[in-house]
């Protein structure tokens, strides 16, 4: 029958297809999780310099290292920097990338099923969360003898200690060189030729900002002057904190001890401006459920024209706006002052401290640790942050300066710096454990640095601090945490934007703030400041 | 229910256990023909049962399932004893009550009109398209509703064009239900036409021809014949659907809520999702999982025994 | 008489049809937006200019998307994962659902019940890592046929329509001596050309679609399909991708838009493919002309 035959005709073409394609995933196949190491060489002298190449004659390790790859600055697997490590390390990295977008559930079920590779990258949640299952190698008794580059960046920033789980370290923190940190953060960013052509200053405070939002709308009755991307709550952990006060625990430094904000009169200041705003339809009416493009599309089109949050964006959003009116700019304004004259805002600390963590079933963990300890060294993250030296760039008395014919080659690119990265293998998105944004602010628009500098001048003055980390805590309290956040964090996320639009009246704010304390925020308070007390003893 | 090889007489003169050797022995090649998918039910869903057990443990990934602490029901008091679980058990519930009122029969219907529509080419094309959007993820949907109903938004300016006051749809509680629902039409009623236009086809023209012979207009043609004939396929999608109440994507939902609207929003998944424990607290999510579990598989027990005193078709 | 024009048509025909182009319309109209803006010019689309027709026409999102080599890979790896996917699919869920249409088939509601108990009750992810991996399938294709072999909802919807099939013809073959199998063979499966056809439509798009047993049972990139490749488009720079950080470079990275609905034009196009090409099997009254002579 001629049915049968054309089924039995599909079937072996498939059955052909896939013997087929087996064969050539078992042939690409370098091994599932743990590699067995090609050679190990156990009376090699332990090196205490960082910069000892290993003899030529030993064969290389292959270690499999899992991180995270984004779609606009793709791993490869045989980059110039992955060069340069063999070269130093005698290490092959087998770079496994894993889509962002998934990276979580991928990296909890192998952990889930205790199935890690030999070296996987994780955030700082994921330290806290699993290191007492033993699940990752405690490198603690490795760092005396084979890491002492790392021991001097730590020394550098202490922040880093706080990554300890009782005193012991369990992953390589990834890092900046602050020097040659681009410095980021959340910043008001306006509309400077509006300002320019309705003849306004510049806003000082909040107030100033306020009025000036005010003349925006009634010269641009259509737009929506304001708009905010992630809701509320992402906007309010940096704004309540320009405003004074904070949002969910915070470090309060006038106090020196952490506060759950919300509770806190000084967090009023912030709810009652936005509230104001929204009631005026100076914030975009849909700040809450905003998404990322329509967001950019707001300012990228000029229906919004202020906007506070991360000031990188504004490149972009200018190249847009420039296409069709060349004088249009966003320009970053110098901290507002709040109700009571006092400026601070937050700005992030770029050492990001996610880790990158060794298996506990690694063998001869020692000489992983001495690759990562190479990285830490100044040979290292050059290499890993610029390529290969002379080829990639040049080093002229200390300074580093990029290759120009490597710029040209991506100066066209949809964005140059990640392009280049990507091809390098280098920064914060490959494989470095020590970063610098030199790369960043020698490709990107001359704007960046400029404004990267004027928060840096703020730093200096005391008026941007960088976030800091939360403290280290025991078993227990991070029991307890998990619950009381969970159930004090409902509540909040279920009134904050009752409170801005109005739906709850502002006089409640006060007894908002006791129910969150009574449902757990001064325990929440009491945790925080136990550990932070231990700290500092 | 008399089958070929249950010969009354033959039981009487050969006894119970003849009988049974009978039966196996008629079934012979089904059951060659069962073995396979037998045994992948066996090792892929049995044997990873067993992982249930960490519901009653304190779940160590590195001691395993066998050596990890024992907590016995620690985890389900846990959860049984906070009110607000109540309230997402609530909501999860009415979403899948909505759902089987609206959700349900929507596919049936279009399947039914479609199945009227004279013009073979018009008709192919209907159905091509309809069932476009089941397609997109979810993440392009969630997109696609945050955008048509902000507050100046698509929606918003056809109710302005008519006279009616914008409307805040994201961040009111009452309107939640109402998104999700007419969404969930939205995405997957092309989607669920196939099975029931598939059933369709499968009912004889015959009768058609004698309905029209008796007077019956097209309404009733449907009624008694159409309808009919695929009321076998909607019992057993009704009784699958049953096995899903307790549960609800909760990745739409994850994409669609916020604070404001929690109250009718937030259901158990997203609630243990925002805890941090599906990634990380691995017991209390299994025990949750496995209260829905024993929960929706009670309702299907149930339901099926319903249907099976009704006459009609049954799970088992 | 129901007042009949001249083509035979009612008001309910016309009723009927306007209703089907509203649901073109409401259903079509979103996918158009998503296809039109992929086509247009990258700043226009920041700006939000594109409306009902596509600004300023340029391929250069779809270029971009196909100059990657990982797609192409990842494409050819889809459409080998659900060719063979979905002919494992059709035999063991008929292998399944056919005996337990059968009336005879001794212990027919346990084993019923064997089945339909897996869709409430199930291990979870971590056990069914550990039974692939210990069956020594990690990282290799068959992680991603095997484990979904059977779809126990659409071995249901399977049982149902043998069920419907009448017994006189079952009863004529065994008569000829034939047996269960050959009765499956030559008589159940061409009939059942409506049904299979829905079958391959069904399993073949969840196979076109999946990308959670793809992420974590394969650890090669080069075995990688294409969903998974496209989601990391899609998704990133997101609210709530899970894995989302907002602060410094991380929270820079956003795809342009018109790559982002480029690529759901991409993932929805080939399986849209599919149903016309099986909607010749969904014939009328299919099964009609075996009962009679």
């Amino acid at each position: 029958m001629g049915k049968n035959k054309w089924l039995i005709s599909i079937v072996a073409v498939f059955m052909l297809a896939a013997v087929v394609l087996s064969a050539c995933s078992s042939a690409n196949n370098g091994g599932a999780s743990s590699s067995p190491p090609a050679s190990s060489d156990p009376s090699k002298p332990a090196s205490g310099a960082s910069q000892t190449p290993s003899e030529p004659a030993a064969p290389a390790r292959t270690i499999t290292v899992m991180r995270s790859d984004t779609a606009i600055q793709p791993l490869l697997k045989d980059s110039p920097a992955l060069q340069e490590i063999m070269k130093h390390t005698n290490t092959k990295i087998n770079i496994q990338g894993v889509p962002e977008s998934d990276y979580d559930a991928k990296k909890n079920t192998l952990i889930a099923t205790n199935n890690i590779p030999d070296v996987m990258f994780v955030k700082k949640a994921d330290i806290i969360t699993y290191a007492n299952t033993g699940i990752f190698l405690d490198l603690t008794p490795y760092l005396d003898e084979y890491a002492p580059n790392l021991k001097k960046r730590i020394e550098a920033d202490p922040e880093a200690n706080k990554l300890k789980i009782d005193g012991k370290l369990y992953g390589f923190p990834i890092m900046a060189n602050k020097e040659a940190a681009a410095n980021v953060g959340n910043f008001p960013m306006i509309r400077t030729d509006i300002l320019k052509e309705l003849s306004l200053n510049a806003p000082t405070t909040f107030d100033e900002l306020y009025e000036v939002l005010k003349s925006f709308k009634k010269a641009y009755p259509d737009s929506y002057p304001w708009s905010f991307r992630n809701g509320s709550e992402y906007n309010l952990r940096f704004l309540s904190y320009a405003f004074g006060g904070g949002f969910s625990i915070y470090y309060e430094p006038k106090e020196d001890k952490y506060i759950y904000g919300p509770t806190r009169s000084e967090f009023k200041d912030s709810i009652a401006f936005l509230n104001k705003l929204y009631k005026e339809k100076l914030l975009d009416p849909n700040f809450s459920t905003l998404t990322v493009q329509q967001w950019q599309q707001n300012l990228s089109s000029g229906k919004s024209l202020f906007f506070y949050d991360n000031y990188t964006f504004a490149t972009n959003f200018n190249m847009a706006l420039q296409e069709v009116n060349p004088e249009a700019k966003f320009d970053m304004l110098p901290v507002l002052a709040d109700m009571n004259g006092n400026k601070r805002n937050y700005m992030d600390n770029p050492s990001s401290f996610n880790s990158y963590v060794i298996s506990n079933k690694a063998e001869h963990p020692e000489e992983i640790v001495k690759m990562f300890d190479w990285m830490y060294s100044d040979e290292g993250a050059e290499a890993t942050n610029f390529g290969t030296l002379g080829e990639h760039y040049t080093k002229d008395g200390g300074k580093i300066a990029i290759d120009s014919g490597l710029l040209d080659q991506f100066k066209d690119k949809q964005d140059p710096y990640r392009a280049m990265q990507s091809h390098l293998g280098t920064g914060l998105l490959s494989f470095a454990v020590m970063t610098d944004d030199t790369p960043m602010l020698t490709i990107s628009p001359e704007q960046l640095k400029v404004w990267s500098d004027t928060v840096k001048g703020q730093k200096d003055q005391g008026i941007v601090v960088e976030k800091p980390l939360d403290p280290p805590f025991t078993d227990d309290e991070r029991e307890q945490l998990k619950q009381l956040n969970s159930k004090v964090g409902t509540i909040v996320t279920q009134n904050i934007d009752k409170f801005i639009l109005g739906t709850r009246p502002l006089s409640d704010l006060d007894k908002f703030g006791k129910e969150l304390a009574d449902s757990g925020a001064t325990e929440i308070e009491k945790i925080y400041n136990d550990a932070w007390a231990r700290m500092k003893s | 229910m008399l089958n070929v090889g249950d010969d009354p007489t033959t039981q009487a003169e050969a006894g119970g256990e003849n009988v049974l050797r009978r039966r196996l022995v008629r079934s012979k090649y089904l059951y060659m023909m069962f073995f396979l998918p037998f045994m992948y039910f066996l090792v892929f869903h049995y044997v990873p049962m067993f992982g249930n057990v960490i519901a009653f443990q304190n779940y160590n990934v590195v001691t395993g399932f066998i050596k990890s602490p024992f907590v016995g029901v620690a985890h389900f008091k846990e959860f049984l004893a906070d009110p607000y679980f109540w309230k997402l058990l609530r909501n999860t519930l009415l979403l899948n009550v909505y759902g089987a009122i609206f959700s349900f029969p929507a596919p049936i219907v279009l399947a039914l009109l479609l199945n009227e529509l004279r013009l073979q080419l018009f008709k192919r094309f209907v159905q091509s398209v309809a069932y476009l959007p089941h397609f997109l993820s979810t993440v392009v949907v969630s997109g696609m509703i945050v955008n048509y109903l902000a507050y100046d938004g698509v929606v918003n300016r056809i109710i302005e064009q008519l006279g009616g006051e914008q409307i805040q749809f994201m961040n009111d509680p009452s309107w939640f239900r109402t998104i999700y629902i007419v969404s969930d039409i939205w995405q997957q009623v092309g989607w669920g036409t196939i099975i029931y236009l598939a059933a369709l086809t499968g009912i004889d023209p015959q009768l058609y021809e004698a309905a029209r012979m008796d007077g019956a207009g097209r309404f009733k043609q449907i009624r008694h014949v159409a309808l009919p004939g695929i009321v076998p396929v909607i019992t057993i999608l009704f009784l699958l659907n049953i096995g899903n109440f307790l549960t609800v994507g909760y990745e739409k939902i994850l994409l669609l809520y916020n604070g404001s609207t929690y109250e009718t929003a937030d259901v158990i998944q997203t609630f243990v999702y925002r805890r941090g424990l599906l990634g990380s607290d691995l017991s209390f999510a299994s025990a949750v999982g496995m209260f829905q579990s024993v929960i929706a598989f009670i309702l299907v027990v149930g339901a099926n025994r319903l249907t099976k005193r009704l006459g009609g078709t049954a799970l088992w | 008489m129901k007042r009949l024009n001249a083509r035979g048509h009612t008001a309910f025909d016309y009723v009927n049809v306007l209703l089907m182009l509203g649901v073109i319309f409401v259903m079509l109209y979103p996918i158009y937006y998503m296809a039109i803006v992929s086509i247009s010019n990258g700043t226009s689309v920041a700006r939000g200019e594109v409306g009902f027709l596509p600004v300023k026409i340029t391929w250069k999102a779809y270029e971009i998307i196909f100059s990657d080599a990982p797609i192409v890979t990842a494409y050819k790896n889809t459409i080998v994962y659900t060719a063979l996917g979905v002919f494992i699919n059709l035999l063991m869920t008929s292998l399944c659902a056919y005996p337990l249409s059968r009336k005879e088939f001794y212990g027919k509601t346990f084993f019923s019940l064997f089945v339909v108990f897996t869709m409430f009750f199930d291990g979870g992810m971590i056990p069914r890592f550990l039974v692939v991996n210990g069956l020594g399938m990690l990282d290799t294709l068959w992680a991603i046929v095997i484990p979904t072999a059977i779809n126990v909802f659409y071995m249901m919807m399977m049982r149902t329509f043998f069920q419907a099939i009448p017994e006189a013809l079952h009863e004529s073959a065994f008569i000829d001596g034939a047996n269960d199998w050959t009765v499956f063979r030559k008589i159940v499966i061409p009939l059942s050309a409506p049904l299979l056809a829905t079958m391959t439509l069904f399993y073949a798009v969840s196979h076109w679609n999946s990308y959670f047993p793809a992420l974590i049972y394969l650890n090669d990139n080069a075995l990688y399909p294409i969903q998974i490749i496209l989601r990391n488009i899609v998704i990133q720079g997101d609210v709530a991708s899970q894995s989302t950080e907002t602060n410094g470079v991380m929270g820079t990275l956003v795809v342009d838009q018109n790559i982002k609905y480029a690529v759901v034009i991409i993932a929805i196009l080939p399986i849209l493919l599919l149903y016309p090409f099986l909607q010749k099997y969904f014939v009328k009254g299919a099964m009609v002309g075996s009962l009679k002579g």
